[in-house]
């Protein structure tokens, strides 16, 4: 089961200026082949679907813990699409044509389909697929699909901080090329323990440290690179097992947390009148009120 | 060329009567659609070559040039 906590990752900057086209590019990091959805999805059907979870509980543990944090870079990247589409259309009748900006920006679902935010698709505007999953069952196989993934990631993100310079954007991309960096270390170290390779000898790939990102060093000098959660209050434990020795990017140790990162608060969005959302005004807000006081 | 240098000129472009409608409306909340997008916001202050529209207690200094129209809001 999980359970959610009202945080976000990190804290998000929130200029008052946004690029929608920005915020196309971004979704490939949220529903691209390679993307947050992807992450998540992957490590979630393998820990689903994992045989002798018993016998083999650390690399388990490994796979269901990155699940919960991958759940927490969905929301990371979504609320960044949102705050990046802010000032991209303005509060007028219908008939003056508010949203006439939205023709021509990248990604027209975002002003049709949504009230200018996040979709469950890439930066083309393709929906996320299933079939971006690999879960075959075989346990190295999996853990190499995992370690390949997370590669095509920080790839990923570091070509869309090439393509943006805008604050919040760049503040979640230095964040998750520290955590990318985290999970390929993780199971690099988990395929060295299931078959005596060592895969760390190939990185970084791409072959540029993290460091060379602004936006990322700030959170390799905080230490965000050697640490790993087990994101729960008892279970996953034994990624100890797994997630142990010394970081081979910095020579510090590898820590073990248990439970959460701190996080910070989820940014509200302000109502946006000219896409009718959230569609509710003073008199209905007064209503709404009456009626949840009412005894019913 | 013929090995003469040219004269340089610099000029400027001004739209007078935009620099003179736009001063009287200072201090209103209006769209800006420029070139890139649409701003909304308190038209702050008109200067001969620019304007300053404050969104949030944030200014965003915006050249005249770049303007294609302005409408209150």
């Amino acid at each position: 089961m999980f359970k959610r906590v009202n945080r976000l990752a990190i804290e998000l900057p929130i200029p008052e200026y946004g690029d929608a086209n920005a915020a196309a590019a971004v979704q490939e990091l949220l529903g691209g082949k390679f993307g947050e959805m992807s992450t998540l999805n992957n490590y979630m059907y393998q820990s689903f679907n994992f045989r002798q979870k018993g016998k083999l509980k650390p690399f388990y543990d490994l796979v269901a813990s990155i699940t919960a944090e991958e759940f927490g870079h969905v929301e990371l990247v979504s609320n960044t699409i949102n705050i990046l589409q802010r000032g991209t259309s303005f509060t007028a009748e219908p008939d003056l044509t508010p949203l006439q900006n939205g023709k021509d920006v990248r990604n027209t679902y975002s002003l049709i389909a949504t009230a200018q935010t996040s979709l469950a698709g890439d930066s083309m505007g393709n929906p996320w697929r299933g079939d971006y999953v690999f879960s075959s069952g075989n346990l190295v196989l999996d853990l190499l699909h995992n370690f390949f993934l997370e590669v095509g990631a920080r790839t990923h993100k570091m070509r869309v901080y090439e393509m943006t310079d805008h604050p919040t954007a760049r503040e979640m991309i230095g964040y998750l090329l520290v955590r990318g960096g985290v999970h390929i270390l993780a199971y690099a170290k988990a395929l060295e323990i299931a078959t005596g390779v060592d895969m760390t000898k190939m990185l970084p790939i791409p072959s540029l440290d993290n460091r060379v990102f602004d936006h990322a060093r700030k959170y390799e000098d905080q230490g965000v690179g050697n640490v790993l959660f087990t994101w729960s209050d008892g279970d996953y434990k034994d990624i100890n097992q797994i997630w142990k020795g010394t970081n081979p990017s910095n020579g510090q140790q590898l820590i073990v947390k248990e439970g959460i990162p701190e996080g910070a608060p989820v940014p509200d969005l302000s109502d946006l009148p000219e896409e009718f959302a959230p569609g509710i005004g003073r008199d209905e807000f007064e209503q709404i009120s009456k009626r949840l006081l009412a005894n019913m | 060329m013929n090995g003469q240098q040219q004269p340089v000129q610099l000029t400027s472009v001004y739209d007078p009567y935009v620099y003179q409608t736009l001063t009287s409306v200072i201090g209103k909340n209006i769209v800006v659609q420029t070139t890139r997008n649409s701003l909304q916001g308190t038209l702050a202050n008109v200067l001969p070559d620019h304007i300053v529209v404050e969104i949030n207690q944030t200014p965003f200094f915006i050249r005249t040039q770049e303007i294609i129209w302005v409408s209150p809001s």
